[in-house]
C-alpha cells in the first residue's frame, strides 16, 4: 500500500465528505448528481483526470476575501487501484487517474496546514446538510504544519488524458445509488419501532397540536371537540391505575363512574392527568414570560417516547444478510417477512423503475409519474412472472387507488402491507426523511426499512441529508465499523484496508477466550449469537456476556474472561483516540496519548511529556534560544534532536518513533 | 420545522450564493436578492459561521415577531446560543445594546434613523440582508431602498455588496401568475426561478366564503399528514377572525396570528412552527415566512383607491410568492383584477385530477 497525495482546495471539502469520494473535473459536470462543480487549482489542473502526488509536501491559495485554503487528501491505494494510474510523463513523482477515487476513513487523511484553515473548513460544513463525514473522519481530519517542500506546479499541461472514461460515470452513479440503498434500508431498521410506541407518540404529537391551537385561538378558549379529543387522548398517559381499570372495565360508563367514586373516596388518585386544569393552566400562564408549561411537558414527553424508540432501536447485524447488491449490480432482497410475490414486486420497482435517471431527487415533482410506473410495473409482474390477473387484484386496487390519491383523491388504503405502505408512504412524503418518518408513523406503520431502501436509492448516497446518515453513525463504534465495511465490500468487492487492531472479528476474540479458559468452546455459538447481535466486541457485547445465563452450563461466565473483554474492547478508528498526524512536531497529542509509547516511557511518565511538549513549543518558536535558524524540520532530524536532549535519555522511544514516522 | 429547512443544500447553491456563503468575515456585507433568495437561510448561517469561529457576541435582529419566532426555529436547529431579537423589542426592551457583529433580516423595512442605529450598535462588522421589492410598509413608515444604505458610507469605508438574482423558493408556476400581479418587478425571467417544484397552481371557485373555508377543511382531512407545512393568508384581520371561527366549525385545530388595533392586548402571536398546525394570518403577517401548501380564501377585488389598490396589490403578491410547492386561490363570485388576466393555462381549476385506472 502506497501513500499518494492530492492537492486541492478547502472549498471542495464538503464535496468530498458528502459523495465519500473525489472525482476528475469533467465527472461533476455531467454525472447529475451532487455536486455539480469541482474548484482545480494549479497542483491539481485536469478536467479528465485527478493529479495524484506520491510525496507529501505542502502548497499555498492564493490571498482571497473567500475561505479558499490549501487541502491535501493523503490516500493509501490499493494495488488494484494503483495499477490504474499513469505517470505524468517527464514528473517521476506525478501520476494520473481518470476515474473516482473512493476514500475511506482507514485509508485517507484530510490535511490542512495551519488550525485555523481547519477550523473554517470545519465551520462551513457545519452548514452543509450533504456533508455527512465529517464525524467519522474527525480524527483523519489533521493539521501538519511542518513540510519543507512544495509541489511543483504543473505548467505545461499538455500531457492531460484526452478522453472522458464514460464506462467510470456510469459505475458512479451505480454506486451513488446502490449506497443510498444500503444506507437508506439500515438506517430504517434503527428508525423502525413497535406499534405501542408509535401510538403514544402520535397521541403525544396531536396533544401539542391542539393545545398550541387553543393558545392560539382567537377567543383564548377550547372548543368542545379539542376538549372532548384532550380526554381521550391524555388517557393514554394516565397513571396506571387507569389502564389496569381498563382492562377490567371496557364499558365508558362505567369505568367513569368507579373512577369518580375512588377520586371521591381518596378526594384524588395521585398522578392523574386532569385535562380541564390543563387548560386552565395554558391559557391563564402569563404571556409576556413566554411560559408554555403544558406545551414544555407535552414536548418532554415526545421526547421521552422518541428516546425510547431509540434505545430499543433494532441493529440489523450484517451476518443477516437481507439485502444483497449482486455483481449485475441488482438488489436482492432477503426479508422474511415478505411473501415471494411481494418480494419479486419489490425488486421489480427497485431494480427497473426507482434506478431511472428522471427518478432522483425531489418526488413532489415526479410524484403522479412515478405512481403510474410502479403500477404499470406492478401489471407486469403480476401477469408476466407471477401469472397472477391483474384486473381485480388487491394489487390493482391499491395502486391505482394511490395514483388517485396522488392527484386530490381520497385514499382508503389500509398500510397493512409492508411494501404497498412503504412505497406509498414514500409517494405521498419522500421529500424529506423525517417527515416521512413522521408520516408513517401516522398511519402506524412500524417497519420502516423498505421506505427508506427506496428513500435511499431516490436520493442516491450523495444527496442523502446529513441529519438522515447520523442516525447510523450515532450507534456504537464497532457496529458503525462493521456496517461500514458490509457496505464497502458489497460496493466495491473488496475490503477496506483494515487497522491491526481491528483484524480478526470474533474468531479471533474467540481463541483468544478459549485461550483462557478452554471450557468457553462449548459455548462458541452463543457468544457468536451476543457478538452479532451487539455489533462487535464493544461494551453491549461485554454487558450481554456478563448478564447472560446460557454461558458456562448456567453459572454465567468466568470472572476472567469477563476481566478480558473488558480490556480487549475493539480499539477501533471509531474510538476517540488520537491517530498521528504524520509529522513530530504537530504531534503532541498523539504522542503524548499513544499506550505504547507510554508504556515504553513509564518510568518517566511526567518527565517525558513536560520535556516533548517543552521540545516542539521551541521547535516552533522562531525566537527560540535553543533551536534558532534550525532549519530542518523533518521527522528524522527532529527525532534525533529529541533522543539527544538530556542526554540520549529518551533512547529507548527512537525505535518507536523512527517505525511511526518511518525515518 | 426540519433540519433541512435550515441548511444548505451547498450542491444546490450557484455562483452568487456560494460567494456570500464562503465570504470571509471580516468585512461589514450588504446582501439584496429577490423573494426566495435563501437570504434568512444565509443570514443564520453567517450567525452560526461567527459563533463557531469568532464566539458569541453577535445579534441577529428582524423586523417582526412572526418572523422572529420563525427564525428562532431555525436557531434552535443550528444551536445558535444567542437570543434573535424583533426590532420593537430590540429597540424598546433591551435599548439597542452593541455586539461584535450584528445581522439584520429584512432590512428594507427599515427608515435611515433605524438603519444607523443598527451600524452604531456594530462593533467590528454587519451583515444586512434585504430586498427593495418587498418592502411593503410604503406609506406607513420612511424605508430606506437596499442599495441606498451604501451611500450611508464614504466610498472607501462602504460594505460589501452581494446580489442574489435566482429565486429556489417560488415554483415557477406560480411564478408565472405572481408576475401578473406584482408591481415594480423586474422583468420577468423563467431562468431565474431554480425551484424544481411542477404543481401547477389551482384557482378555485365555490359559492361563498362559508363554502370556501369548509373546502380548506376537507383537503386537510384527505392529506392528514401530508400537509404539515400550511399557511391560511387572508386579506385582512377580521378575515383571518371569520376564517378561524369557521375552521373551528369544522374541527381543525389552527393557530392565529391577529392583531387588534383597537386594543393591542387582545392580539395573538403565539405561532409555533414546530407543530403542524395550519397557521392562519394576514398576508402582511406572513411577509418573510414560507409554507409547503398556501391557501388564500376571500380573494376580492382591490379598493378603488389609487394608493391603497397598489398596497393591496404588493400585499397580495407577498401572499402569493409564500409558497413553495402548492397554491390554492379560492374566491367566490368572478375572479377579480389582476387574477383574471392570468392566462387561464396557467392554472386549474378543480380539486382533483381524474384520471384512468391501469
Amino acid at each position: 500500500m502506497k501513500k499518494y497525495y492530492i492537492p486541492t482546495s478547502s472549498l471542495n471539502f464538503n464535496n468530498i465528505l458528502s459523495s465519500e469520494s473525489i472525482s476528475p473535473k469533467v465527472f461533476y459536470q455531467v454525472r447529475s448528481f451532487g455536486y455539480g462543480r469541482w474548484v482545480s487549482i494549479p497542483e491539481n489542473p485536469f478536467d479528465n483526470s485527478i493529479v495524484l502526488y506520491d510525496e507529501l509536501c505542502s502548497f499555498r491559495r492564493p490571498q482571497s476575501s473567500f475561505e479558499d485554503h490549501p487541502l491535501l487528501i493523503e490516500i493509501s491505494l490499493d494495488k488494484s487501484v494503483e495499477s490504474t494510474l499513469s505517470r505524468l510523463p517527464e514528473h517521476e513523482h506525478i501520476f494520473l487517474c481518470n476515474h473516482t477515487i473512493y476514500i475511506d476513513p482507514w485509508s485517507t487523511r484530510l490535511i490542512f496546514f495551519t488550525d485555523s484553515d481547519k477550523i473554517k473548513a470545519l465551520s462551513l460544513s457545519d452548514s452543509s446538510i450533504e456533508t455527512k463525514f465529517v464525524k467519522l473522519y474527525e480524527q483523519k481530519i489533521v493539521v501538519v504544519k511542518h513540510l519543507a517542500s512544495s509541489y511543483v506546479r504543473i505548467e505545461n499541461p499538455k500531457n492531460e488524458i484526452q478522453s472522458v472514461n464514460n464506462d467510470e460515470i456510469e459505475k458512479d452513479k451505480r454506486i451513488n445509488r446502490l449506497k443510498g440503498f444500503l444506507y437508506g434500508y439500515y438506517i430504517g431498521a434503527i428508525l423502525s419501532a413497535s406499534k405501542k410506541d408509535i401510538v403514544k407518540l402520535n397521541k403525544a404529537r396531536e396533544i401539542r397540536n391542539i393545545l398550541v391551537a387553543i393558545l392560539s385561538s382567537l377567543d383564548r378558549r377550547a372548543t368542545l371537540q379539542q376538549q372532548e379529543r384532550l380526554k381521550d387522548l391524555y388517557a393514554a398517559f394516565q397513571p396506571p391505575l387507569f389502564s389496569k381499570l381498563s382492562a377490567i372495565i371496557s364499558e365508558k360508563r362505567m369505568f367513569d363512574d368507579v373512577i369518580s367514586v375512588i377520586r371521591k373516596e381518596y378526594g384524588y388518585i395521585p398522578d392523574e392527568i386532569d385535562v380541564n386544569k390543563i387548560i386552565s393552566q395554558l391559557l391563564n400562564m402569563p404571556m409576556h414570560l413566554g411560559a408554555k408549561n403544558p406545551i414544555e411537558d407535552i414536548n418532554a414527553k415526545i421526547r421521552q417516547i422518541e428516546d425510547t424508540i431509540s434505545k430499543s432501536a433494532h441493529l440489523i447485524s450484517v451476518n443477516e444478510e437481507q439485502v444483497i447488491v449482486c455483481e449485475d449490480s441488482r438488489i436482492k432482497l432477503n426479508i422474511e417477512e415478505l411473501s415471494d410475490k411481494d418480494k419479486k414486486l419489490c425488486m421489480a420497482w427497485v431494480n427497473e423503475v426507482l434506478v431511472k435517471d428522471g427518478y432522483t431527487g425531489k418526488i413532489s415533482t415526479f410524484k403522479d409519474v412515478l405512481s403510474d410506473d410502479i403500477t404499470i410495473k406492478a401489471k407486469e409482474v403480476y401477469e408476466s412472472d407471477l401469472n397472477i390477473k391483474w384486473k381485480g387484484s388487491s394489487s390493482e386496487l391499491i395502486l391505482n387507488a394511490l395514483r388517485r390519491h396522488v392527484r386530490g383523491s381520497e385514499y382508503s388504503y389500509m398500510w397493512n402491507n409492508a411494501i404497498y405502505s412503504s412505497i406509498s408512504a414514500l409517494i405521498m412524503c419522500g421529500d424529506d426523511w423525517q417527515k416521512l418518518l413522521e408520516y408513517m408513523q401516522g398511519k402506524e406503520m412500524t417497519d420502516y426499512r423498505l421506505a427508506y431502501a427506496m428513500y435511499g436509492i431516490i436520493n442516491g448516497f450523495a444527496n442523502l441529508p446529513r441529519d438522515f446518515t447520523d442516525v447510523l453513525f450515532s450507534q456504537e463504534k464497532t457496529y458503525i465499523a462493521e456496517v461500514y465495511r458490509e457496505f464497502y465490500g458489497q460496493l466495491f468487492g473488496r475490503d477496506v484496508v483494515r487497522s491491526k487492531s481491528e483484524l480478526g472479528g470474533f474468531d479471533d476474540l474467540m481463541a483468544k477466550i478459549v485461550s483462557i479458559c478452554r471450557g468457553a468452546q462449548r459455548d462458541e455459538v452463543r457468544y457468536k449469537e451476543l457478538y452479532i447481535q451487539s455489533g462487535g466486541s464493544n461494551q453491549k457485547f461485554i454487558d450481554a456476556v456478563k448478564n447472560d445465563r446460557l454461558l458456562n452450563k448456567g453459572k454465567g461466565v468466568q470472572k476472567t474472561i469477563k476481566d478480558f473483554l473488558s480490556k480487549n474492547k475493539s480499539a477501533s478508528l471509531f474510538d476517540e483516540t488520537y491517530q498521528s498526524t504524520g509529522q513530530f512536531l504537530d504531534d503532541f497529542n498523539f504522542l503524548s496519548n499513544n499506550v505504547e509509547l507510554n508504556d515504553i516511557m513509564k518510568q518517566i511518565a511526567k518527565e517525558w511529556k513536560g520535556d516533548l511538549e517543552w521540545f516542539i513549543n521551541e521547535y516552533n518558536n522562531p525566537d527560540s534560544t535553543y533551536y534558532k535558524g534550525k532549519k530542518l524540520t523533518d521527522n528524522y532530524t527532529v527525532i534525533q534532536k529529541f533522543i539527544q536532549l538530556k542526554g540520549n535519555k529518551y533512547k529507548d522511544a527512537e525505535h518507536f518513533l523512527r517505525k511511526t514516522y518511518n525515518c | 420545522m426540519a433540519k433541512k429547512d435550515w441548511m444548505i443544500i451547498e450542491s444546490e447553491l450557484d455562483e452568487d450564493q456560494l460567494k456570500v456563503l464562503m465570504a470571509t468575515n471580516d468585512k461589514s456585507c450588504l446582501v439584496s436578492g429577490c423573494a426566495g433568495s435563501g437570504k434568512s437561510v444565509l443570514a443564520l448561517i453567517k450567525a452560526q459561521r461567527i459563533q463557531k469561529e469568532k464566539g458569541n457576541n453577535y445579534q441577529i435582529i428582524v423586523f417582526t415577531k412572526a418572523l422572529c419566532n420563525y427564525m428562532n426555529a431555525g436557531r434552535k436547529i443550528l444551536g445558535l446560543q444567542r437570543d434573535f431579537y424583533h426590532h420593537w423589542y430590540w429597540q424598546n426592551r433591551m435599548r439597542k445594546p452593541k455586539a461584535d457583529y450584528v445581522i439584520v433580516d429584512e432590512i428594507q423595512d427599515f427608515t435611515r434613523e433605524e438603519i444607523q442605529e443598527f451600524i452604531n450598535a456594530t462593533n467590528k462588522n454587519f451583515f444586512f440582508f434585504g430586498d427593495t421589492a418587498q418592502s411593503i410598509y410604503q406609506g406607513l413608515k420612511e424605508t430606506m431602498p437596499v442599495k441606498g444604505i451604501n451611500r450611508l458610507f464614504p466610498i472607501d469605508k462602504e460594505p460589501k455588496n452581494f446580489t442574489l438574482y435566482r429565486n429556489y423558493r417560488l415554483p415557477l408556476p406560480v411564478a408565472r401568475i405572481a408576475q401578473y400581479v406584482g408591481i415594480d418587478l423586474e422583468a420577468f425571467d423563467e431562468k431565474t426561478y431554480k425551484s424544481k417544484e411542477t404543481a401547477i397552481p389551482k384557482f378555485i371557485r365555490y359559492n361563498s366564503f362559508d363554502e370556501q373555508i369548509n373546502a380548506i377543511a376537507r383537503i386537510l382531512k384527505l392529506k392528514q399528514g401530508i400537509l404539515s407545512d400550511v399557511g391560511i393568508l387572508l386579506p385582512h384581520n377580521n378575515d383571518v377572525r371569520n376564517a378561524s371561527t369557521l375552521l373551528n366549525k369544522y374541527g381543525i385545530n389552527h393557530e392565529v396570528k391577529y392583531e387588534d388595533k383597537e386594543d393591542w392586548r387582545s392580539g395573538i402571536n403565539t405561532l409555533d412552527f414546530n407543530t403542524s398546525n395550519p397557521k392562519v394570518m394576514t398576508y402582511h403577517s406572513a411577509k418573510g415566512l414560507q409554507f409547503e401548501t398556501v391557501f388564500l380564501p376571500g380573494i376580492v377585488s382591490f379598493s378603488d383607491d389609487a394608493n391603497q389598490n397598489i398596497s393591496e396589490r404588493k400585499a397580495l403578491y407577498v401572499a402569493l410568492t409564500r409558497t413553495y410547492r402548492d397554491l390554492y386561490v379560492m374566491y367566490s363570485g368572478t375572479l377579480p383584477v389582476p387574477l383574471n388576466i392570468v392566462p387561464s393555462n396557467l392554472y386549474t381549476i378543480s380539486e382533483t385530477e381524474i384520471v384512468k385506472d391501469i
